[in-house]
C-alpha cells in the first residue's frame, strides 16, 4: 500500500507540474530529479506566492538570517513581523481558502491581436465565505494577456454563485497550453495564496492575424481530379450522372434505379462520373535563417515569416469563399499536407496548421517528397507564398509550369527592394504592408 | 477620447507613500540623513501631481534609474552619511537607493508588479535603515542627543507597524487595479475585523518570538561562522578567557548572557563547575598556571570510543556520582568544566592534562561528544583535593603583590577580627561575615583607571561583581597566611527537565578556594552576596523549553552513539521519545497541539472514509452491507470452520450442508437474498434492508435453536 503510494508520488513528481502546463526537461530517457524538483518549486511558488509574497519571502529570509545573528539590531522586529504575517497568512488563509466549483469558458480558437471574452462560473462551497477571490491567478503563457485584468470577486458567501468575465488577447499565433483553471485567494495578508482547481479547456489555438483579400486573381482551369468530390468534401457536393447498367454483386443498393428495374424486371443501378474541379495548391514557404542567440532565447517574432503566414491565411480565407478545393503544403518543422474545400469547416483546419507552423532553418522544399510534388503538378493552379528567393524556388516554379499548373507566386520581403534575379511574375510584397493591412488584393 | 493606462488612484498612491516614507524616516534618524526623507517626499509629491502614469517602457525605466542614481550620488556627495553608523552592510549607500527607486516606481502605473516592487524595495530599505549600531557619532543635521539608543527599538517597531499596515492595504488593492471587483458590503465588517485581529496577533507574535530567537542566536552565529568563517560578533562574549581583568567592567544587561552555554545530565544539580584557577595577581589581572601533566588513561575496549582518565584517587570514596556534560559549541574554552571533586573523566580525546590547581586541559577532543565526570557519591564540603602540605603549589597561593600588602593590611584586620591565626575555618567564617555585612553586589561598576588597584577601589567602594569579591577574598586570605586562589567557572543549577541542567553565559561566576591545612583540602569560599550568585531560576520560554529539550535529547543520543555506547543511545532515544509523547499529551503547549492535530486527522479520515464509501457503494447498499457484517460473527459461531473471508454464497451452501432442511434453509435463503440485493442492478430499498435484517435474525435464531447446533462442528 505504502509502496504503491510512493510509486504514485514518484510518477506524479516525474510528470512535472501539470497544473501549470510545464513538462520536465528530458534528454533521451534521462530526467534530472534536481531540475524536476526545481521546476516543481518554481511552479508551486507561482501557484501559492503572490508577487508581493515572493518578495517578502526573499527579503524575509535575508533579513531573518541577518537579524538572528544580531538581535541587538532592531531588524528582527521587521523580520519577525514578516515571518508572523506569512505564517498567519498560511493558517488563516487555509481556514478561509476557496472551496469553489469553477468552470472556465474560453474559445478554443483565437485570432492574434483580438480580444475575446473569457467567462467563469464560480460557486463557493463549504460553510465559510471567501474573500479576494482571483481567478486564474497563475501567469498565462507569455503570448497571452488579460488586458482587463484577472476576473475577481471581493467576497463570496457560502453557496453563492457568480458569473465573472474578462478578456484575453493573444499577442502572437501558436498553440498554447494554458494553466489549469484555478481560483485563488490570498486573504488576509496577500502573501500566500490558497488555490482550488476548476474545469475548462486548456488548449488554445491562436490564428495568425490577417486582412481578408478583396480580390485574388487566379487564372486556373478545371481538371479531372481522381477521387474528386468524394475526397474533397461530402457537404454540398454531387456527382455527374453518366447512365445505368445492370446490377452487379457488391453495388451500393442505394444506387438502384427503381424505375429501370420496374421496366426491365432485373435490378439496374445508376452510374456516376466524378466532376471536373477547381483545385488549388497553397505552398507556404517557411525558410528563414537561424536567429541570433539572443533573439532565439527571447523568442522574438520574425516579421517576414509572420507576414508570410498572415498572407497565406488571407489566401486560404479568400479561396474558402469560392468553390475551390485547397491543398495546403507546408514544411516547418514537420511537413504538413492538408486538403479541403467546398465546405465551411476546412478553413479552421488550415488556420490550425498555420498557427502551429514554425520557421524552417534549412530548405523546406527539400522536405517534400517526389510523390508530393507530382501531386502538386496534377493540380489546376498553385499559390506560392515565398519568404525567400533562390534557385530551388525558381526550379519549383518552372517544374509546376511545365506540368501545366498555373502558378501565382508572392515573395514577402523585409523591405521594398526585390532580389536582383526575381522574375516579373513573382509579386513582391513588403512584410509591413501585410502586417498593417495594406495588402488586400493579389 | 483619451486612451492609455488608467490614472493613478490617489488612495493607492497614499499607501505607497506610507510604505516608502516609513523607512525613509527611520533612515533619516539612524543615518542622520534627513535629505533622503526630503528627496523621497519630493519624488512622491511629483508622482502625485502627475496623475497620468509614465508609459512602462525601457526608456522610462532607464531614465528613472539614471535619475535615482544621480540623486543618490549627489546626495551622498553633498550630505555624506557616516558609514560607521551601520553594521557590516553599507546601508548609507543602499538604503537611499532603494527608497528612491521605490519612489520612482510610483510614477508608473499601479499594476500588481509595480506595487509589489514598491513593497519589496521598501521592506529591504527598512531592513537596511535598521542596521544601526553606533549612536556615539554626533548628529550634525538633526537635533538628536547622544544616548537615544533606548528609543530606537520602539521607534523602529512603530515605523514597521505603519509600513506593514500600509503594505497589507496596498497589496489588497493590487489585485483590483485594472478592473475593480464588485463590492460586497455585507462581509466587509467581518473582513476588517479578521484582518485587524490577525495583525494584532502578528504584533503579539513578534514580541513573543524575541526570547525564542535569543536562544537560537548562538546556534545561528556558530553555523554562520562555520560556513563563512566570519566573526560577526566580538568573540569575548563566548570565549572563556585565560585571564581575569578587573579593569574591565562586567556587562550589566547584555541579552546574549541568557544564551545556554552548557548542558548537564545528572540526578542532582551539578552546581559549581570549575574551569580555570588563577594564582598570580598583578595590577588588576589574574593569570593562571600552565596546563600541567597528562593524566594516565585507559581504553575501555570493544566498540567504545572514549578514554577514561583518572586523577589521583580520592579518600572520600569511589567515583559514583556521574555528571554528563555537554558544552555548547558557541562556548570556546580550552579547559573542561567539571565539579571540583571529580576523579574519573570519560571523554573522546588524545590526552588530558591536569595541573596542581585542578585545571583539566584536553587535547584533540570532540566537544560535541561531551564528557562524563565522576566523583564521590556524597560531595564533601570541599572543592578540590589538596596537593599535600609540602607542595610547591601552595607557596604560589600565598603570594601577595608588594604594592598591595600594606594597603590590604587594614582591610585584613577588619575582615579577620576575632579569628585566631592559623584557624582556617574561623578565618573563612570571619571573611564571610565581613563581606556579608557591608558589601553590595553590582554589575557594571567601572574602576577608575587613574586610581589605585581595582581591588583596593572595590574594598573602599564596597560594591562590585563576583570577580572583585573573589579577588579581594583571595588576597585577604593570603595576607592572613592562608593559601588561596581565584577560580572561575559556571554555576549550573537551572533545571531544564528531570535530570537535565543548563548553565547560561550569565551563570559564569568567580569564587575563591582556600586551603584547609587540617583537612588537607581546598575549600570553596563564596563571599559574593546572594544577589550575585546564579540561583538557577527557570528562564526558558513556553516554546523554547520543549525545543531545547528536543535538541539536547538529540545531541545526547548522537553523543552516546559516537562514544560507542549504542545500548545507552537506544535507551536514551526511547526515553526521549517517551518524554516527547508525554509532553504532547500532558503539557500546556503540547496538549492543545495534539488535540488540534488529532481533530484534523479525524476529520480527514472521516472525509476520506465518506468519499470512499460514496465511491464504492450507494447508501442503501452500505446499510445492507452493515446488516450482513453485523450477522457475520453469529454465522461464524454457527460455522466455525469457514474461511476467514467467506462469501454469502459459500455461507449459504455450508448452512444447507450443516443444517439441512428447515433448520438452515431460512438463513441460507436470507444470505442468497442478500447477495441478490447487494449485487443486483437496482439499489435495495429501505424495506428490503429491514426485511433482510429480520430474515437474518429469524434464520439465525432458528439455526441456533436447532439440535444440530448443539453438536460439535466436526460431527454435523
Amino acid at each position: 500500500m505504502l509502496w504503491e503510494r510512493l510509486q504514485r508520488w514518484r510518477r506524479r513528481f516525474e510528470a512535472g507540474p501539470e497544473f501549470l502546463g510545464l513538462r520536465p526537461w528530458r534528454r533521451g530517457r534521462y530526467q534530472s530529479p534536481t531540475l524536476t524538483a526545481a521546476l516543481w518549486l518554481y511552479a508551486l511558488s507561482l501557484r501559492h506566492l503572490t508577487l508581493s509574497g515572493a518578495m517578502v519571502v526573499l527579503s524575509c529570509g535575508l533579513m531573518g538570517l541577518y537579524a538572528l545573528f544580531l538581535l541587538n539590531l532592531p531588524i528582527h522586529v521587521l523580520a519577525f513581523s514578516l515571518a508572523g504575517m506569512l505564517a498567519l497568512n498560511l493558517l488563516a488563509g487555509f481556514v478561509f481558502r476557496p472551496r469553489t466549483e469553477l468552470e472556465r469558458f474560453l474559445p478554443e480558437r483565437l485570432a492574434a491581436g483580438v480580444e475575446q471574452v473569457v467567462t467563469y462560473t464560480v460557486r463557493q462551497g463549504g460553510r465559510l465565505p471567501v474573500w479576494d477571490l482571483v481567478l486564474d491567478p497563475v501567469p498565462l503563457p507569455m503570448a497571452l494577456s488579460l488586458p482587463r485584468g484577472r476576473a475577481s470577486a471581493k467576497a463570496l458567501r457560502p453557496g453563492e454563485a457568480v458569473q465573472l468575465r474578462t478578456t484575453v488577447r493573444a499577442e502572437r499565433r501558436g498553440r498554447f497550453l494554458l494553466p489549469e483553471p484555478m481560483a485563488g485567494s490570498a486573504f488576509p495578508f496577500y502573501l500566500w495564496r490558497w488555490t482550488r482547481p476548476g474545469r475548462g479547456p486548456r488548449v488554445v489555438t491562436v490564428y495568425p492575424s490577417f486582412t481578408p483579400l478583396r480580390e485574388l486573381v487566379l487564372p486556373g482551369t478545371m481538371r479531372y481530379q481522381a477521387g474528386g468530390v468524394a475526397l474533397s468534401s461530402s457537404v454540398g457536393g454531387n456527382l455527374e450522372f453518366l447512365g445505368t447498367r445492370e446490377y452487379r454483386s457488391g453495388d451500393d443498393p442505394r444506387r438502384l434505379h427503381w424505375r429501370s428495374w420496374a421496366r426491365t424486371t432485373y435490378p439496374v443501378v445508376k452510374e456516376f462520373r466524378e466532376e471536373y474541379l477547381c483545385r488549388t495548391a497553397l505552398l507556404v514557404d517557411t525558410a528563414r535563417p537561424r536567429p541570433y542567440f539572443w533573439d532565439a532565447w527571447r523568442r522574438a517574432e520574425d516579421p517576414v515569416f509572420e507576414a508570410g503566414l498572415s498572407l497565406a491565411a488571407a489566401v486560404a480565407e479568400c479561396l474558402s469563399r469560392q468553390d475551390y478545393i485547397i491543398d495546403l503544403f507546408a514544411a516547418g518543422p514537420q511537413v504538413y499536407r492538408f486538403q479541403g474545400g467546398r465546405s465551411l469547416g476546412f478553413l479552421e483546419n488550415i488556420l490550425d496548421i498555420l498557427a502551429c507552423l514554425g520557421p524552417h532553418h534549412g530548405e523546406p522544399f527539400a522536405e517534400f517528397s517526389g510523390d508530393l510534388l507530382e501531386e502538386v503538378a496534377r493540380i489546376s493552379s498553385a499559390v506560392l507564398v515565398l519568404v525567400a528567393w533562390n534557385a530551388v524556388r525558381r526550379a519549383l516554379m518552372a517544374e509546376l509550369r511545365a506540368a501545366g499548373v498555373t502558378v501565382k507566386a508572392v515573395l514577402v520581403t523585409a523591405g521594398a527592394e526585390a532580389p536582383p534575379d526575381l522574375p516579373a511574375e513573382v509579386r513582391l510584397v513588403p512584410a509591413a504592408d501585410i502586417r498593417e493591412g495594406r495588402c488586400n488584393q493579389l | 477620447m483619451e486612451t492609455g493606462p488608467p490614472l493613478k488612484h490617489p488612495l493607492t498612491l497614499a499607501l505607497m507613500a506610507a510604505v516608502i516614507l516609513a523607512p525613509a524616516a527611520v533612515f533619516a534618524v539612524t543615518g542622520d540623513a534627513p535629505q533622503t526623507l526630503v528627496l523621497a517626499a519630493a519624488g512622491l509629491a511629483g508622482s502625485a501631481v502627475r496623475r497620468r502614469p509614465l508609459p512602462r517602457s525601457t526608456r522610462s525605466l532607464v531614465y528613472a534609474g539614471v535619475a535615482v542614481l544621480a540623486a543618490v550620488t549627489l546626495s551622498e556627495m553633498v550630505f555624506p552619511v557616516a558609514p560607521e553608523r551601520f553594521f557590516l552592510l553599507p546601508s548609507h549607500i543602499y538604503c537611499p537607493l532603494l527608497i528612491l527607486l521605490a519612489a520612482a516606481l510610483t510614477w508608473l502605473d499601479q499594476r500588481e508588479s509595480h506595487v509589489s516592487g514598491v513593497v519589496g524595495l521598501s521592506l529591504l530599505a527598512m531592513m537596511l535603515a535598521g542596521n544601526c549600531m553606533d549612536f556615539s557619532t554626533p548628529y550634525r543635521r538633526l537635533p538628536i542627543r547622544a544616548g537615544m539608543y533606548r528609543h530606537l527599538l520602539p521607534g523602529y517597531a512603530g515605523a514597521v507597524a505603519v509600513q506593514l499596515g500600509a503594505a497589507v492595504a496596498l497589496m489588497a488593492r493590487a489585485a483590483y487595479v485594472v478592473a475593480p471587483a464588485a463590492r460586497r458590503d455585507g462581509l466587509a465588517g467581518l473582513r476588517r475585523a479578521l484582518v485587524a485581529g490577525l495583525l494584532a496577533l502578528v504584533a503579539a507574535g513578534t514580541v513573543l518570538m524575541r526570547p525564542l530567537a535569543r536562544s537560537l542566536e548562538g546556534f545561528y552565529q556558530s553555523r554562520f561562522e562555520q560556513f563563512l568563517r566570519l566573526g560577526l560578533r566580538p568573540r569575548h562574549g563566548t570565549r572563556f578567557a585565560r585571564e581575569v581583568d578587573l579593569w574591565q567592567p562586567a556587562p550589566a544587561d547584555d541579552p546574549a548572557l541568557g544564551r545556554v552555554v552548557l548542558r548537564a545530565l545528572s540526578r542532582e544539580p551539578p552546581g559549581y563547575l570549575r574551569a580555570r584557577a588563577y594564582l598570580h595577581y598583578n595590577n588588576g589581572r589574574w593569570t593562571g598556571p600552565g596546563p600541567g601533566n597528562p593524566l594516565p588513561f585507559e581504553q575501555p575496549g570493544g566498540h567504545l570510543a572514549y578514554s577514561v582518565f583518572r586523577r589521583p584517587p580520592d579518600r572520600f570514596g569511589p567515583a559514583l556520582r556521574r555528571v554528563d556534560i555537554y558544552p555548547d559549541r558557541s562556548l570556546r574554552s580550552e579547559v573542561l568544566f567539571v565539579p571540583g571533586d571529580s576523579t574519573v573523566l570519560e571523554l573522546v580525546a588524545d590526552s588530558l592534562s591536569h595541573n596542581d590547581h585542578g585545571e583539566l586541559t584536553p587535547e584533540e577532543w570532540d566537544p560535541a561528544v561531551g564528557y562524563t565526570a565522576a566523583g564521590p557519591e556524597t560531595p564533601p564540603e570541599s572543592a578540590f583535593q589538596g596537593p599535600g602540605a609540602d607542595s610547591a603549589a601552595l607557596a604560589e597561593c600565598l603570594v601577595v603583590p608588594d604594592a598591595l600588602r600594606e594597603a590590604l593590611a587594614p582591610f585584613s584586620a577588619e575582615a579577620f577580627d576575632g579569628a585566631a591565626p592559623g584557624d582556617a575555618p574561623a578565618a573563612l567564617a570571619a571573611l564571610n561575615r565581613f563581606f556579608g555585612r557591608t558589601f553590595r553586589y553590582e554589575l557594571g561598576t567601572v574602576p577608575n583607571r587613574t586610581g589605585d588597584d581595582p581591588v583596593l577601589q572595590f574594598l573602599r567602594r564596597r560594591t562590585g561583581h563576583c570577580e572583585l569579591f573573589a579577588t579581594a577574598a583571595v588576597l585577604l586570605l593570603r595576607t592572613r597566611g592562608i593559601p588561596a586562589r581565584c577560580v572561575t567557572g559556571l554555576v549550573c543549577l537551572e533545571r531544564a527537565a528531570r535530570g537535565q541542567w543548563v548553565a547560561r553565559l550569565a551563570d559564569a561566576h568567580a569564587w575563591a578556594e582556600a586551603y584547609d591545612a587540617q583537612a588537607d583540602r581546598w575549600r570553596l569560599v563564596e563571599v559574593t552576596p546572594a544577589a550575585g550568585i546564579p540561583r538557577g531560576e527557570d528562564r526558558f520560554g513556553l516554546l523554547a523549553a520543549p525545543l531545547d529539550r528536543f535538541a539536547f535529547a538529540w545531541q545526547h543520543v548522537l553523543a552516546l552513539m559516537k562514544r560507542g555506547t549504542v545500548a545507552a543511545a537506544i535507551m536514551a532515544l526511547a526515553g526521549g521519545l517517551l518524554r516527547g509523547v508525554l509532553w504532547l499529551l500532558f503539557s500546556p503547549v503540547g496538549t492543545p497541539l495534539t488535540v488540534l492535530a488529532a481533530t484534523l486527522a479525524f476529520r480527514r479520515w472521516r472525509r476520506a472514509r465518506a468519499s470512499r464509501l460514496a465511491a464504492d457503494l450507494t447508501a442503501p447498499r452500505e446499510r445492507l452491507r452493515r446488516v450482513y457484517l453485523g450477522s457475520l460473527p453469529a454465522l461464524r459461531r454457527l460455522l466455525p470452520e469457514c474461511p476467514p473471508r467467506p462469501t454469502p454464497g459459500f455461507l449459504a451452501r455450508r448452512l444447507r450442508e450443516s443444517f439441512p432442511g428447515a433448520e438452515g434453509d431460512p438463513l441460507a435463503g436470507a444470505l442468497e437474498r442478500y447477495q441478490t440485493l447487494r449485487y443486483g442492478r437496482e439499489p435495495p430499498s429501505d424495506s428490503d434492508v429491514r426485511s433482510l435484517r429480520q430474515a437474518l435474525r429469524a434464520g439465525l435464531r432458528q439455526a441456533r435453536n436447532s439440535p444440530r447446533s448443539q453438536q460439535p462442528a466436526g460431527t454435523r
